[in-house]
């Protein structure tokens, strides 16, 4: 992990309110983190429930950019792009705001690393690839068909 | 009373470190007062400040601040401003407002002065009395009217830098 992102993930978890960050592969790996450590099983775990989710939104032809979950006594919010999602670990959301401008701005600072695109490009499948191969079960389907086009 | 009353009372008396006298040119024995506002006037001695009054009577700080507000407008009470004015830091000092315009006027065009003044409306907030903690959400406010989202984004960025020198 380069030294810049280890800056913009640790000026995120210095929000107060913050304990952890973590941007997750879309094979559910841990590609950099800062803060509270999190088994890269459990993660992997959220990511995929994450992606299903975001899966059955683009089946229904809307994109889904940002999540709001409560999961392992955290709340966690996801920001999805197409090669990796940062996962931001709260235990209080009075800053809200501020994590979200400066979720954003990391983003932006990531996508523009040539090191850190080639890398996630190369160890991650695209989003749209996984989605497009996904099997949804026969509860997914149901829901999938409840969400408005 | 409403919460913009309350919001008024809490700009006298930001905070409950402020210790009330009693006037001793209007003294109390003469009005006529309410029996909570009598447990208010028996606790003031000049030292007592105004969360050991809260703490020491059975009345929430919802109950109690309009009472003490009252006595002040009486002119029953006195008390000393330099104690009770909250601390200047919190909130921004308003040529961050003209940064922030200088900034957004080059996203949206002449028009971010109003929108922002808009925006302050819509959050119930002005300019003068702006806490540094609600500025991120101001900014995110704002940043929804930039339609383009790399632009929107190159403004949460400069504005970003901004914040962190608050």
């Amino acid at each position: 992990m380069s030294t810049d992102i280890s800056k913009w993930l640790q000026d995120i978890v210095d929000i107060k309110g913050v304990t952890g960050v973590f941007v997750v592969s879309n094979r559910g790996q841990i590609v950099a983190h800062a803060g509270v450590k999190i088994e890269t099983g459990k993660i992997g775990r959220i990511a995929d429930r994450i992606l299903r989710i975001e899966g059955a939104f683009r089946r229904k032809g809307q994109s889904l950019k940002e999540i709001d979950i409560i999961a392992s006594n955290y709340r966690i919010i996801g920001m999805m792009r197409e090669y990796f999602t940062i996962f931001t670990l709260c235990n209080s959301t009075d800053a809200l705001p501020l994590i979200r401008i400066t979720l954003n701005v990391t983003i932006a600072h990531l996508l523009e690393d040539k090191k850190f695109n080639k890398f996630i490009t190369k160890s991650g499948t695209s989003k749209t690839q996984i989605i497009n191969r996904a099997v949804f079960n026969k509860d997914e389907t149901k829901l999938i068909s409840k969400l408005q086009r | 009373m409403t919460s913009s009353e309350m919001e008024q009372i809490r700009r006298i008396f930001p905070d409950n470190n402020v210790i009330f006298k009693l006037n001793p040119d209007k003294p109390a024995s003469n009005a006529k007062l309410k029996s909570a506002e009598w447990q208010i006037i028996l606790q003031i001695d000049g030292k007592k400040k105004l969360q050991d009054i809260i703490d020491t009577l059975t009345l929430s700080e919802d109950e109690i601040l309009p009472l003490v507000f009252n006595l002040c407008q009486k002119e029953l009470l006195v008390f000393d401003q330099s104690v009770s004015v909250a601390p200047p830091q919190n909130y921004v000092d308003i040529s961050f407002f003209n940064q922030l315009a200088d900034t957004l006027v080059n996203y949206i065009g002449p028009v971010a002065s109003y929108v922002i003044n808009d925006v302050l409306l819509e959050l119930n907030e002005q300019q003068d009395q702006f806490l540094k903690e609600k500025v991120p959400l101001l900014i995110e406010t704002l940043s929804q009217e930039i339609v383009d989202e790399a632009k929107r984004v190159k403004f949460q960025k400069e504005m970003l830098g901004i914040i962190k020198n608050l």
